[in-house]
């Protein structure tokens, strides 16, 4: 513990003898290491995000299931699913897709999608509000509108308690929504108009129920896939092939190793230039070992083994590496901040950096022993010569 | 490992240096005896092999050919490893350029004899050596706020740390004035009066004069050899 201490004094002097050429040598590894937290705490944001949408919409947690065969879904298999306990909620779902929709001010391709009475699931409103359940119940013909539809159909805004045809039935618009539709995992992500189920019966061809959205109680998604086959094929099961269920929780999960994958890729980048910043720790080492034969001469006559000397520098090179890291960490995290702002803007969301604490670590410790391993030469020349001729030297 | 054996015995002990594939002779065949509690100097002009000599005794390079034997017991073939630690335990050095770390301060200098010898509680050893040599109130003061004497002083007391029974001291009062160079002397006599077998390198015919036993070098071999002291 003594010959770790006297290393690391030895490193800080070393630092400290020409400070402005140690942060110039170290520059490289100080560099690649922001590079690599930038990268890291860009991708762990992205990924959070994706996350914490996949949360908030309960998108990990849902099922879809699909028909197989041209007849649909059979009326029965909503009730049949609803009786599941694993389930927590069934909603149709139904959509028509590329309708032209008309206002009195202009025409829009949208697509349309059916809302029934008891989903939890809403979207985000924008103005306005949402259909009401008595909407619902009293079949009474509104909607809602994406806001991505709107000026092509109100070039002045003013959409609410206005006229909408969806195949030449009118719809009083109630509330403009958001982007983003019902849900982040809806595929009718920029849907244009929502109507209530019930109402849209009157459509020909009619609004009609394509797939249903399952809720799984959290956790649980692969056993409720097994029980809503076994439940939909009634014991034939031959009955299993007319379904299809996709998990979305999948998709997300998807998503999230993409963006694994594009932060791994980037962090090799940054390690390789984190690599070529070793040459300057290496640099530095091999400075002190010239500068300080002499001292290395009088270390082994006090004693030293060989193995000490090395001992000391590769801790010179591991600290150095260290300090120059952990300056990236800081560096970078600054980066981060500002690159995540200016990304959230051009995607218009918004985007937190995050490096998880235990890479931080990881890149700390990492650096410490790479900036070692670059310091195997220097500290080799050091013990090279015999504690006379260290001596000897000017 | 008997009593009466020498501490130190050189037979026959010579070393070549490799200059551009050359050998070049920096010792001849030197035999030699120092006994434990002597005091000897060596003296003799530049390049004459003192400092080689000085090298072997304290084991920092082994002979290239010859023996080295400590107490009757041949070190020229112990292993690099081995010799360390004979170093750290047993043999003291004092350096004409004193060769303190400048960033420490003298305590910590001191504290650098103790690092490679595992000795429990040094702190306490190097305080109490620097109070003896003078010292005590410098503790905290770093090599460049010393005086020369000082300095070679603080050296002293890092050669002292383990208690070795061999010091080995090459020119201490070569960068010393007088007055300094005399009270470095008394120091180095006192510890050998104390029991230390003390080896000096010196052109100062003083230290010579001091010694039991003078040896002088001259084109890498043992030229002349007198013993008891010439001044009182």
């Amino acid at each position: 513990m003594k010959g770790v201490q006297d290393a690391v004094r030895a490193a800080l002097v070393d630092l400290r003898r020409d400070t402005p050429r140690s942060l110039l040598s170290l520059s490289g590894v100080v560099i690649g290491a922001a590079a690599l937290t930038l990268i890291l705490a860009i991708g762990g944001g992205f990924r959070r995000r994706i996350l914490a949408e996949a949360a908030r919409t309960g998108s990990l947690q849902e099922l879809r299931l699909f028909p197989e065969r041209p007849a649909g879904l059979q009326p029965g298999d909503a009730e049949r699913l609803k009786r599941l306990p694993i389930l927590e909620e069934v909603a149709p779902e139904a959509a028509l897709y590329g309708e032209l929709v008309r206002s009195r001010d202009g025409t829009a391709r949208a697509d349309i999608q059916g809302l029934s009475g008891d989903s939890a699931r809403l979207p985000r409103i924008l103005r306005g509000r949402a259909i009401l359940p008595q909407e619902f119940a009293q079949r009474r013909q509104v909607c809602l509108l994406g806001s991505s539809r709107l000026s092509a159909l109100f070039p002045d805004g003013q959409a609410l308690g206005r006229t909408l045809w969806v195949q030449q039935v009118p719809w009083t618009v109630v509330g403009v929504y958001a982007p983003g539709g019902p849900a982040s995992s809806s595929r009718l992500e920029e849907s244009g108009v929502l109507l209530p189920l019930p109402a849209a019966a009157r459509l020909h061809p009619g609004l009609r129920t394509q797939s249903l959205l399952l809720r799984v109680l959290p956790g649980r998604v692969e056993e409720a896939s097994e029980r809503v086959l076994e439940a939909l094929s009634r014991g034939d099961p031959s009955r299993r092939a007319m379904y299809r269920l996709e998990d979305w929780g999948f998709f997300v999960q998807e998503r999230v190793r993409r963006t694994n994958l594009l932060t791994w890729t980037g962090s090799l980048i940054a390690l390789l230039i984190l690599l070529v910043g070793e040459i300057g720790v290496m640099n530095i080492v091999l400075a002190s070992v010239a500068e300080r034969t002499r001292e290395i001469g009088l270390r082994r006559a006090l004693g030293a083994r060989k193995l000490d000397i090395l001992r000391q520098f590769l801790w010179e090179g591991g600290l150095l590496s260290g300090t120059g890291c952990a300056l990236g960490l800081i560096l970078g995290r600054a980066l981060a901040e500002s690159a995540c702002s200016l990304l959230g803007l051009l995607a218009g969301e918004e985007l937190r950096p995050f490096l998880h604490p235990g890479l931080a670590a990881l890149a700390l410790g990492g650096a410490t022993l790479l900036g070692a391993v670059f310091g195997l030469y220097p500290a080799s020349l050091a013990v090279r010569l015999s504690p006379a001729e260290a001596l000897r030297a000017d | 490992m008997s009593e009466a054996a020498p501490l130190l015995e050189l037979q026959g002990a010579a070393k070549t240096h490799r200059l551009d594939g050359r050998e070049i002779a920096a010792l001849s065949p030197v035999s030699l005896q120092v006994a434990r509690g002597e005091f000897l100097a060596v003296v003799g002009p530049s390049g004459s092999g003192k400092s080689t000599l000085l090298s072997l005794l304290g084991c920092l390079e082994r002979p290239s050919s010859g023996r080295l034997l400590i107490l009757g017991r041949d070190v020229s073939r112990l292993d690099d490893d081995q010799l360390s630690s004979l170093r750290a335990r047993a043999i003291g050095f004092v350096f004409q350029s004193f060769s303190l770390l400048p960033s420490r301060d003298a305590l910590d200098n001191v504290l650098l004899g103790a690092l490679y010898s595992g000795l429990p509680a040094p702190e306490r050893r190097a305080a109490s050596l620097l109070t003896s040599l003078g010292l005590g109130h410098r503790l905290g003061h770093k090599p460049s706020m010393l005086s020369g004497g000082e300095r070679q002083r603080v050296a002293i007391a890092r050669a002292l740390m383990n208690g070795p029974e061999l010091l080995l001291a090459d020119e201490p009062t070569g960068s010393l004035d007088p007055a300094a160079g005399d009270a470095i002397l008394a120091i180095l006599r006192e510890l050998n009066r104390l029991g230390h077998t003390l080896v000096v390198v010196t052109h100062d015919p003083r230290v010579a004069a001091r010694a039991d036993r003078v040896i002088e070098m001259a084109g890498g071999r043992l030229a002349r050899e007198r013993t008891g002291r010439a001044l009182p």
